[in-house]
């Protein structure tokens, strides 16, 4: 790495600071709305789960939530949406909290066992996955309940709304295309172990990475799967959310390596490293902007990836 | 021309496949798939058909793999008993070629022979077991799955059987516990001590030999509280494994041995002074000798040369009686003499 990459990768700041103890696990991607950066931490031994609310110009803290105690241990993104700021916790609740002021919005909405995924905000309904095996459609004003649709296993991941369909995949190894109002439009069910990454959609194709160690990309109105990526053998179980950069699909999996494919045909373009080296189990989704692919690998580095050929930028490591 | 019993030929024939299965698919391959995926995937299924309770399929497998692993355990108990046993004798032999180590060997090679007791009796089941209840102690830590990674990992493991898919990730509520969390008020860990305190406790036999007594008496108080330590510190599921075996290795030895040493235990003993030792018996050498302890072979001789001791003495007092007798007989007859 050489210095001018260096340069690209200095931080700007860090919460909390270095003389503070730190947040504990995060699990979560955090979002940014309005300079203002929102992250639900797993909490540790020194730390309780919170939300955090971070200028993001200055790392200064704005608000915690909750103020006193302690939520369950936060696994999935917020989501933030008409002001209000929507995140599951493992004690099974679903919070709406006022970004401006860090409190409820209304009481939490209660599901029967942990909530790890990220909710789906789409029309005024927040879209939710729960460890109780039920996708929730939640009014996202009221938090009252106007549907749940039942899957056979917990639901881990991210809804996907495409089209007036939510499509979200369980750890019962099918994948669902789901109406607006609750109704099953579609199943999947060939893959070989649990839907867990968020889906990405594509010219009315749904993308979506397995812990079976494929990618299958299915066609959004009949759910037949028009490719899978591989074609025989299987890359490492995918857990991160990929990213869609143009006409390119870009995923991360626990054998350590990135691939990019052709969104249209699934055809590899590039794999990073090449040949036998790797980077260690990849579980946090992709990033990409402006030609640049940025991975966040278990081997405590971040690595940007030039998108075309798959050729590094620079890594940044994350360890002290 | 070196011939081999057929016993013999089948342990090798196993032994090279299983070096062969290890070199071609990797012991822990080999691990995972022959021991710990089938107990995990078990323990999963129980935890379905057991209305989605984990602490009860944890109970229930323990209980299983007790029973299946019966028969290794009692030849193992049966082993230890006839071992303890023979211990007297092996003192004597010990005492008696303490210097003659090659004499020592045989005398004790024979003593094994002469009672058909296999030494290894005592450790071939153990180390048969001991694999099981590792896979047993994985499964259980990888069931309980709570973080992000641990399901993941968890993921890799499972059979393609919807019940197994369905049930995961587990309940972690049983009773008062988060069988994901170690018991936050003492209770697994004192049940986990005292549970083990009392198996140690039936399964020690006394030993001939002051040391191995003294040494026994320390495990049976270390290995409880040791074991108490370890339950504060691990998810609880795992110390309701420790518990509920437990439980099952004092019914299994209550039916092998009875309650044993702790037949004799009370525990206004363990609060009380004991008491004055009685003072010793007139004859100094018979006294040293009951004081250690001997087994019942060497009790019965000392009791003989007591008995000759005291006969001597008893003799030694007569012939003291008769000397004076005689003496005086003579000194009446001297004193007369002289008055005449």
């Amino acid at each position: 790495m050489d210095d001018l990459s260096m340069a690209r990768a200095r931080i700007k700041w860090q919460y909390p600071p270095s003389d503070e103890s730190a947040l504990g696990y995060i699990y979560g991607t955090p979002c940014v709305a309005d300079g203002v950066v929102y992250v639900g931490a797993y909490g540790g031994s020194t730390r309780d789960p919170k939300v955090y609310a971070i200028d993001s110009e200055n790392g200064w803290r704005m608000w915690a939530y909750p103020e006193e105690g302690s939520i369950g241990p936060i696994i999935g993104n917020p989501a933030i949406a008409n002001g209000t700021l929507y995140i599951g916790s493992s004690d099974g609740k679903l919070y709406a909290i006022d970004i401006e002021t860090g409190r409820d919005k209304w009481w939490p909405f209660k599901t029967s066992d942990d909530i790890w995924a990220a909710p789906a905000v789409h029309g005024g309904v927040v879209y939710i996955g729960s460890f109780d095996q039920k996708l929730y459609a939640v009014d996202a004003e009221s938090g009252v309940e106007l549907w749940h649709f039942d899957t056979e296993a917990a639901i881990a991941s991210t809804p996907l709304i495409y089209n007036d369909t939510i499509y979200v995949g369980s750890f019962d190894r099918k994948f669902y295309a789901i109406n607006l109002d609750g109704t099953k439009k579609w199943q999947f069910d060939e893959a070989e172990n649990w839907f867990w990454a968020q889906a990405i959609a594509y010219q009315n194709t749904i993308i979506a990475g397995c812990l079976d160690g494929r990618v299958y990309a299915l066609d959004a109105e009949t759910g037949k799967c028009k490719w899978h990526f591989p074609v025989e053998e299987q890359v490492g179980p995918v857990r991160g959310d990929p990213a869609l950069v143009g006409d390119v699909v870009v995923f991360g999996s626990d054998d350590g390596k990135v691939y990019a494919l052709d969104a249209s045909t699934g055809q590899e373009l590039w794999q990073y490293p090449p040949e036998e080296d790797y980077l260690g189990p990849i579980r946090a989704p992709i990033c990409a902007g402006n030609g640049v692919v940025y991975v966040h690998a278990s081997n405590q580095k971040i690595y940007a990836l030039e998108m075309e050929y798959g050729r590094i930028n620079w890594s940044f490591s994350t360890a002290d | 021309m070196f011939r081999m019993s057929r016993k013999t030929l089948i342990i090798i024939a196993v032994v090279i496949a299983v070096i062969v299965i290890l070199v071609t698919f990797g012991p822990i391959e080999v691990w995972n798939l022959i021991l710990l995926q089938p107990l995990l995937n078990f323990l999963i299924l129980l935890s379905n058909v057991f209305f989605g309770s984990f602490g009860v399929a944890i109970i229930i497998v323990t209980i299983v793999v007790r029973l299946l692993t019966f028969p290794l355990t009692l030849r193992q108990l049966h082993a230890t008993k006839a071992m303890s046993a023979l211990a007297p004798k092996m003192q004597e032999i010990q005492k008696k070629y303490a210097k003659d180590q090659e004499k020592l060997r045989k005398e004790v090679a024979n003593l094994y022979k002469e009672s058909g007791i296999n030494p290894a009796g005592c450790m071939l089941p153990m180390l048969i077991q001991f694999p099981i209840w590792i896979a047993l102690y994985q499964s259980i830590a990888r069931a309980l799955a709570s973080s992000p990674e641990e399901l993941l990992n968890l993921s890799q493991n499972l059979y393609s059987l919807p019940i197994i898919q369905q049930t995961v990730p587990l309940q972690a509520q049983f009773l008062w516990l988060n069988l994901g969390k170690p018991d936050q008020y003492f209770i697994l860990a004192i049940l986990c001590g005292a549970s083990m305190w009392v198996l140690q406790k039936m399964s020690t036999v006394p030993s001939a030999d002051p040391k191995q007594q003294s040494m026994g008496k320390t495990m049976i108080w270390m290995m409880p509280m040791m074991f108490a330590l370890f339950t504060l510190m691990v998810p609880s599921g795992l110390g309701v494994f420790w518990v509920a075996s437990n439980i099952i290795g004092i019914v299994m030895q209550y039916y092998v041995t009875g309650w044993g040493t702790l037949a004799g235990f009370s525990f206004a003993g363990l609060l009380t002074k004991p008491p004055a030792k009685a003072p010793p018996p007139a004859t100094p050498e018979s006294a040293q000798q009951l004081e250690t302890p001997v087994g019942a072979e060497q009790e019965e001789a000392l009791a003989a040369e007591r008995m000759k001791e005291e006969k001597r003495l008893e003799h030694g007092k007569s012939r003291d009686k008769r000397k004076n007798r005689r003496g005086g007989r003579r000194d009446r007859s001297r004193k007369a003499r002289r008055r005449s």
